[in-house]
């Protein structure tokens, strides 16, 4: 696809350049023309001269030409002249004896001609007839070579097609200038749809878009209008369905639960464990798709944001992860002080992250390491989850945000929603998610907050 | 022991997995379905434990829970909530719940929770014992495998602390709090001097006293390798 900018430049510079050219040429020929009357008028005002020389003496056809006469004749710094009057009874009367006699002459009516001379020259001459009282014929030739008429033409070539240049010059640079103004509309709408995120729906601001570009606008926030109540759609219905999920998914455990604890027989008993497993998943997924559709794009207006003590939500929700993780053998610490750290979000949404980032902390972290639930105050609070496993390899840093995405080669139970839950729970607060490799090994994400408390439940 | 709780939920696979397991652990259970009956079962009969869930048909678990209040009773209630019932939970713990847990639980924890907050609730009478180590409020003494300890006030408030709230995280601010009297606050440093001392007593037994990096303490019986 060719660009509207240059699709333009080309429909207007190309035939701006024929008129400019053809303009040019014509200019060209015109003044060559009238430079070439001039001279050819002189040479025959030359000849008329000589001609008025004619006597009758004797009773014939006489021309007096002095030696000094013919040599200011012939005087011309540049041209070579040729000067010739013959009798068509008496032949050559003075002059150059080689000039060839003209072929089509009539009295009284100048010819012009020209014809080849020498290699690389033309030889421009007139020739007149006239009848003496003799009833003779006298033909006078007067001729000059090419290079004065050859200069002007040149002269006159770059004093006509200089200023066409920069005619065509100053065309392109306005045609150009008026299109990057024309076009500055379109430039401004790509802009505000490349600066926005995946998350804004809104419509794109036309008050200053030109006339015909409006209906282009109109129907690009025509389309995010009906994206976006589809998006609701789709949103309320994943909700939905996963909170419906959950009670029979806690209904089902707690059966499996109660027959673990019946069972004697120790086959019965792993299956039934499997069996707990897989509810265990099942359960996480359904929170997992449950708190991505309330904090994904356009769910906006269901998030709750209050000012809420940071520290306080981590620890609590650490505090409820420290058994699993002596179950598993690992060392969860928190490291956060004692002062409140004042965010603004929603305590929901924010205690999801923290469980996905403890969660994953504890599937990929060492099965028998250290991880440590800081949160710092300061200009711009944050919130991190450091262990001591692997780490994720820098070149598998962006892929781990996508949803679905799971490391190559990890263990069973994971869903791959994790950190795009936590990278969508950090949009919707304004905060930024960042993978630190701490040089002791492993991995830390940290969760900064902007400094000044965000307020983005109004509009 | 044989207390008597009483459940009232909903969801009735969920109803009839937790009475039957509660009543297989040694408790009797009553379940009410929805918040009506719930509320009339409570105004006419005494129990030990109330596990409510918020989201009952009816009568909301939240008034059924002020109702309860209101008349004065100081039965221990635990609520169950889903994740996002926020808010609600919050309101609950104001209106006087003593603990809650988020759908779903493990069975577990479940019991863990009912029988700290019956440990609580009959602390003045009952003995409790974790891992031998057996705590009596009343006569405000502990015995290691049988021999009694001497212990100084505070470190018979913090053991006394932690044995009620065995299996769960005890922060060091809550141990100040327990400790000094209002005003007061005691420095990271002497809760960890005392903690040093307690755990020195009870060296022997089959409990464990963790340090939680950060969180503050746990104490429960030691696990079997």
């Amino acid at each position: 696809m060719r660009s509207l900018r240059s699709h333009l430049l080309t429909e207007m510079l190309l035939p701006m350049l024929v008129v400019v050219l053809l303009s040019g040429y014509l200019s060209y020929q015109v003044g060559v023309r009238f430079a070439r009357q001039s001279y050819d008028r002189s040479l025959y005002q030359t000849a008329r001269g000589l001609a008025n020389q004619l006597r009758i003496v004797d009773g014939r056809a006489h021309i007096d030409l002095p030696r000094a006469t013919e040599d200011m004749l012939r005087a011309d710094e540049v041209d070579t002249v040729q000067i010739q009057i013959s009798s068509r009874r008496h032949g050559l009367l003075a002059g150059d004896a080689d000039m060839p006699p003209p072929l089509f002459v009539t009295e009284n009516q100048p010819l012009y001609f020209s014809r080849r001379f020498g290699e690389e020259h033309t030889l421009y001459g007139v020739a007149i007839q006239l009848r003496d009282a003799t009833g003779d014929t006298v033909v006078v030739q007067v001729a000059e070579t090419d290079r004065k008429r050859r200069a002007l033409a040149r002269d006159i070539a770059v004093t006509v097609l200089l200023p066409q240049m920069l005619l065509l010059l100053l065309l392109i640079l306005s045609v150009r200038s008026g299109l990057r103004t024309g076009l500055k509309p379109l430039e401004r709408i790509k802009g505000a749809l490349r600066a926005r995120g995946q998350a804004d729906l809104s419509p794109l601001p036309d008050a200053e878009v030109p006339a015909e570009v409006r209906p282009l606008t109109r129907e690009v926030n025509d389309l995010l209008q009906r994206l976006e109540a589809a998006l609701g759609v789709q949103q309320r219905f994943v909700a939905n369905a996963a909170h419906q999920l959950r009670t029979p998914l806690a209904a089902l455990k707690v059966q499996i639960e109660r027959t673990l604890r019946e069972s004697r027989s120790t086959e019965n008993g792993e299956a039934l464990e499997q069996m707990r497993r897989l509810v265990d998943r099942l359960t996480r997924l359904a929170n997992q798709l449950l708190t991505l559709a309330r904090a994904e794009p356009g769910a906006e207006s269901q998030i709750r944001f209050e000012p809420l003590d940071l520290r306080a939500l981590a620890f609590e929700i650490g505090s409820a992860y420290v058994l699993r993780a002596l179950q598993q053998g690992a060392d969860l610490g928190f490291a956060g002080g004692d002062a409140p750290v004042m965010v603004r979000g929603d305590a929901l949404l924010l205690g999801e992250l923290t469980r996905n980032l403890l969660d994953n902390a504890l599937a990929y972290g060492r099965k028998d390491g250290h991880i440590t639930l800081g949160v710092e105050g300061g200009a711009c609070p944050a919130l991190t989850v450091e262990d001591d496993g692997p780490g994720i390899p820098e070149t598998e840093r962006e892929a781990v945000f996508a949803r679905f995405y799971r490391p190559p080669g990890s263990p069973g139970a994971g869903s791959g929603l994790g950190l795009a839950i936590v990278h969508e729970i950090a949009r919707a607060h304004g905060a930024t998610v960042t993978l630190e490799a701490p040089p002791t090994g492993g991995t830390r994400i940290r969760i900064t907050f902007p400094g000044k408390l965000l307020d983005r439940s109004r509009p | 022991m044989n207390a008597r709780l009483f459940l009232a939920e909903d969801d009735v696979d969920l109803a009839q997995g937790l009475t039957s397991s509660l009543r297989q652990t040694g408790y009797a259970v009553d379940w009410a379905v929805n918040g009506d009956e719930a509320d009339r079962v409570l105004r006419e009969q005494a129990f030990d434990l109330v596990i409510l869930d918020l989201s009952l048909p009816g009568k909301g678990g939240l008034e059924v829970l002020s109702a309860l209040r209101g008349r004065k009773c100081a039965t221990p209630v635990l609520i169950l909530s889903a994740r996002d019932e926020l808010s609600d939970r919050v309101r609950g713990l104001d209106l006087g719940a003593d603990d809650y847990l988020t759908k779903p639980f493990e069975l577990d924890e479940l019991e863990a929770r009912a029988r700290a907050l019956l440990r609580r609730s009959q602390a003045r009478s009952a003995h409790v014992e974790i891992g031998g180590v057996t705590l009596d409020p009343a006569a405000r003494c502990v015995s290691a495998n049988g021999v009694a300890l001497e212990l100084t006030a505070r470190e018979y408030a913090l053991l006394e602390l932690l044995m009620l709230s065995a299996g769960q995280v005890v922060s060091k601010s809550q141990i100040s709090e327990r400790l000094c009297a209002p005003g007061e606050e005691m420095s990271a440093g002497a809760i960890e001097t005392l903690v040093h001392r307690v755990r020195r007593r009870i060296e022997g037994c089959p409990v464990d006293l963790r340090t939680l990096r950060g969180f503050g303490y746990l104490l429960e019986a030691a696990r079997l390798a």
